[in-house]
């Protein structure tokens, strides 16, 4: 296959172009627009490097619900404190820009050092790619990006399940009501998107299932079987619809801790099985890691779902209209 | 002469790729949010559907061309349901449809 260097060209310069516009445009919607396209180009660009695992993850959080956060973010700072939002005066001063520009040939000045210098002093590639490729055939996963993840480097994980989680309170926190969960949408007849819900839930379920299942042998796994569901759960709580009564109720919290209260005490069974903490090795690696892989899932969807709700609707539900089951 | 397999191919992308740029043309050039949206949810639909039937005749099997097409029946979905969300929130914000002026 032809490997036509325009495309990397075109993605690199591409790349540099937006990150400078979203930094410095005046207008702060076109700014998380163009954040988002710089989202998809990234992700197109992870392809070319033939790291698929990071293209689904870039493409699903980093551009899709990161985008959707930000917007949501946005239509609260309008209706609240709209002054920020009012471009005063003209947009960054060029020595903005400059600075930025020297950031990136300073990245470019590098390429140089890590490509040719680096491995030439280490006498080989740098990386742990040798010795992860040893510990393969013991590590519960076919794909080695989950088995780093969730096995080699799963302290890193199980704490990236806790920050979501931390995340999640801290908004909470900041809408002055810890632990709500229930969710009071905007009514109106959005009947076209209930459609769409309907439509695309099981698809979405399926595909979130699969991203999942499939993490052990190919690129996929829980962040992006997660975000999978938090789409698909941040457009259902948009169309109100059938999909809500998921996201209120006794049973939230639990789920929402679930992912890392799994990874925690799967990790500590370990130890009490005699090996060490978070290292799953042997024949019940590969069934451990699903295990915590499903929890993980149905967790990071929620949280993301959530997160997307807190940021889009308001805080208090405006009297008169439909009281969500509480969770007092 | 190469079979015309190829030539086929090559057809559908330029097909794609002229729905796209008038697409593109017509986000630029027309004078108000529906007609724009109008115009880009014909360069989704036709456009993409003209290089997913390409790519799927590129494909190695049969089973990578069914999903090809399935992707497509999502984007169509999905940039159905977006345009009318796009223009029912552009209505409530008061955005007024363009009239030629008489």
């Amino acid at each position: 296959m032809n490997d036509p260097i325009f495309i990397d060209v075109f993605l690199a310069v591409g790349l540099l172009l937006l990150c400078g516009f979203s930094l410095h445009v005046r207008d702060l919607f076109t700014g998380v627009v163009t954040f988002i396209i710089f989202g998809l180009l990234m992700s197109v660009a992870w392809v070319r490097m033939q790291a698929p695992d990071l293209a689904l993850a870039e493409a699903a959080i980093g551009s899709g619900i990161t985008g959707a956060l930000f917007l949501g973010a946005l239509r609260r700072l309008e209706e609240s404190a709209p002054e920020y939002l009012a471009p005063a005066g003209p947009g960054s001063p060029v020595r903005h820009w400059l600075f930025d520009l020297g950031i990136g040939a300073m990245g470019l000045a590098l390429y140089p050092l890590v490509t040719i210098l680096v491995p030439a002093m280490l006498d080989g590639p740098p990386g742990l790619a040798g010795p992860v490729s040893e510990a393969m055939a013991d590590a519960g996963a076919r794909n080695p990006v989950t088995a780093i993840i969730l096995n080699m480097r799963g302290y890193d994980t199980m704490l990236e399940l806790v920050v979501l989680l931390l995340g999640w309170s801290g908004v909470c926190v900041l809408q002055g009501d810890l632990g709500r969960t229930d969710i009071q949408p905007a009514t109106g007849e959005l009947a076209v998107l209930g459609a769409f819900v309907r439509f695309l839930r099981h698809p979405g379920i399926l595909v979130a299932g699969y991203l999942v299942w499939v993490g052990g042998d190919a690129p996929g796994g829980a962040f992006q079987a997660g975000a999978m569901l938090g789409g698909v759960g941040a457009i259902g709580l948009m169309a109100g619809g059938p999909v809500r009564p998921l996201f209120s109720g006794p049973g939230v919290r639990p789920a929402l801790a679930a992912g890392a209260a799994v990874f925690l005490l799967t990790g500590l069974a370990m130890i009490a099985a005699g090996g060490n903490f978070l290292e799953f090795r042997g024949s019940r690696a590969a069934a451990l890691l699903l295990v915590i892989e499903l929890f993980s899932t149905v967790s990071i969807g929620l949280v993301l779902a959530l997160l997307f709700a807190a940021c889009t609707f308001p805080p208090h539900p405006p009297k008169g209209g439909a009281i969500a089951e509480g969770n007092s | 002469m190469p079979p015309p397999i190829i030539l086929l191919k090559y057809l559908l992308l330029i097909v794609a790729l002229v729905f796209f740029t008038a697409g593109t043309v017509g986000i630029l050039r027309f004078p108000d949010l529906y007609s724009r949206l109008h115009a880009l949810t014909k360069c989704d639909n036709l456009g993409l559907g003209f290089v997913v039937v390409a790519v799927a005749l590129h494909a190695a099997d049969g089973w990578l061309a069914v999903k090809l097409v399935l992707i497509w029946f999502l984007a169509l979905a999905s940039s159905a349901t977006a345009c009318y969300l796009v223009a029912r929130a552009g209505l409530r914000a008061g955005q007024e449809p363009w009239k030629r002026e008489p």
